[in-house]
């Protein structure tokens, strides 16, 4: 495989964490060629978590979300070309054309365009919000802004970007009413019984939510919305957010005979070719695991840090990290803490392995086919993390039973 | 190395322990302690992934 040189040019498209982590991972591993990172908003790299956390609460200015300061952007000596969306990627000449005009050409190209809000088809959409960048909080909060206290603010979807969003209207001082159309939030992926455990986590917030929702319509009025159900129900909120998950955005790629499956397919090193690789959000890889090996595309933070850590890495050396992933993730939620390690499936098996819903805080062990597929707590930090090991190696159920990591 | 970690930025997830539990613990009352503020070479490439995992970017070393 060829290593970088000097001569080289790395062209990362997508300035969002993948990619920014990307350019600072490659040139901590000395590379010295040209870097240019593309990006189609308007904004340096920043980072998204706080947006449905500190930012919406109002706790924290959207500027302490800055990823690429100017400081380390000097640092990087790194080609910015920002507000100009890639449009197509000649694979032949690693060459990436933008909307306006311009061809960038150069020796390796990494994807890192990640995912962008789903939004609903009814007949408001243009006016109902999504929370997934700086602009969606900016074109949210001016909305906000004209609301009374206690305002009705309907949040479509339950899931973990809804909850949060719901929390921090609360806080606020609004009224969220979260609108779940499943049985209840997060059934679909955390399965029956966690996420049984967690439903009366809104109540405690004082938060209403709905189970059970199907929504038929969302229209504008003159001071409002009304949303319209199944049932022959209304609502009357005075500002509409949809959380319902995230497409891939990697329709730039259409024609540039890449396989596009759900996302950018790539091999264990994150390669679709020798010189051309996708991370972050937008990648599906093959993840070797303690259940096997699977292409997987995982929409988490850490996941998109450390992919950028293993390309720069296996570019540079050659090498890729010998450890397994152990996939990592949290969501910060009616002032609970939810962590998850590995990548489990609703359908695996659930142990529960301390803790109560009283307490509100709780270890519970995935497994498939007697072995641990991951550990989701809440409210449990230290167990979560004394836990990785029942992943870094396979583990059967039982010897997790016997060995009980998450106590020592 | 010496490590340091900016405690109003830390949310004590646990997340650098789950990297290095030899330099970074949270313990049952929620707080995170750092075990060893001057580790040796051999840590080095550790905690580097800690100080790019931290989801707060709460932790520094200063070589
Ligand atoms: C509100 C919110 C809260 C979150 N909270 C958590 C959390 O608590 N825990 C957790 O683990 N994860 C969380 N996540 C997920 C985490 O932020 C993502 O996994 C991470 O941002 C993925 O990084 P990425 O660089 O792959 O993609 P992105 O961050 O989506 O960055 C991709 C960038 O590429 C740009 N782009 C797209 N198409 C093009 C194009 N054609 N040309 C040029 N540029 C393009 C996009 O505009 C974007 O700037 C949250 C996400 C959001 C939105
Ligand atoms: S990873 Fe960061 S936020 Fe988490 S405990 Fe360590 S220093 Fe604190």
């Amino acid at each position: 495989m060829s290593r970088l040189h000097a001569s080289d040019h790395v062209i990362v498209v997508g300035a969002g964490l993948a990619g920014w982590r990307f350019v600072e991972a490659l040139r901590r591993e000395g590379y010295d060629g040209a870097l240019t990172l593309i990006g189609d908003e308007a904004h340096a790299p920043y980072d998204r978590p706080p947006l449905s956390k500190q930012v919406l609460a109002g706790k924290w200015s959207v500027d302490q979300t800055t990823l690429a300061t100017d400081e380390r952007l000097a640092k990087a000596q790194v080609t910015l070309r920002l507000g100009t969306p890639a449009i197509n990627l000649d694979v032949a000449t690693t060459t990436v054309h933008l909307a306006d005009g311009t061809l960038v050409a150069g020796t390796h190209v990494v994807i890192a365009t990640g995912t962008r809000a789903r939004r609903l088809p009814f007949r408001a959409s243009d006016r109902i919000h999504t929370v997934r960048s700086r602009d969606d909080v900016a074109f949210l909060n001016h909305d906000l802004a004209v609301l009374e206290p206690k305002s009705v603010v309907a949040v479509i979807g339950g899931g973990f970007i809804g909850a949060e969003v719901a929390t921090a209207l609360r806080t606020r001082g609004f009224t969220p009413i979260v609108l779940e159309a499943a049985e209840r939030p997060l059934v679909n992926v955390l399965g029956p019984e966690v996420s049984s455990w967690l439903a009366n986590l809104p109540a405690t917030a004082d938060v209403e939510l709905r189970n059970g929702q199907r929504i038929l319509d969302v229209v504008e009025t003159d001071d409002g919305f009304i949303v319209s159900f199944a049932d022959g129900g209304e609502l009357a909120p005075r500002v509409v957010i949809v959380g319902a998950g995230a497409l891939t955005n990697d329709e730039w790629l259409a024609t540039s005979g890449l396989t596009i499956d759900n996302g950018v397919v790539v091999n264990e090193h994150l390669l679709a070719t020798e010189n051309v690789g996708a991370i972050g959000d937008v990648a599906r890889f093959e993840w070797a695991n303690v259940a096997g090996t699977e292409l997987v595309r995982i929409e988490h933070w850490q996941i998109a840090n450390d992919h950028a850590g293993s390309l720069a890495h296996y570019w540079m050396t050659g090498q890729s990290p010998t450890a397994l992933l152990v996939p990592y993730f949290w969501s910060d939620q009616y002032g609970k803490k939810i962590q998850m390690l590995g990548h489990p499936r609703a359908t695996d098996d659930v142990t529960r392995v301390s803790g109560g819903d009283e307490e509100a805080k709780w270890v519970a062990l995935y497994s498939r086919d007697g072995i641990v597929t991951g550990v989701v707590t809440l409210g449990q930090p230290r167990a979560l993390m004394l836990s990785k090991v029942l992943l870094e190696t396979p583990t059967s159920l039982d010897r997790a039973l016997a060995n009980a990591p998450w106590s020592s | 190395m010496k490590v340091s970690v900016n405690f109003d930025l830390c949310t004590s997830n646990a997340v650098c322990m789950g990297i290095a539990p030899e330099i970074f613990e949270v313990r049952d009352d929620g707080y995170l302690y750092i075990l060893n503020e001057n580790p040796g070479p051999e840590f080095d490439s550790r905690l580097r992934e800690a100080v790019a995992s931290c989801p707060n970017g709460a932790i520094s070393v200063e070589e």
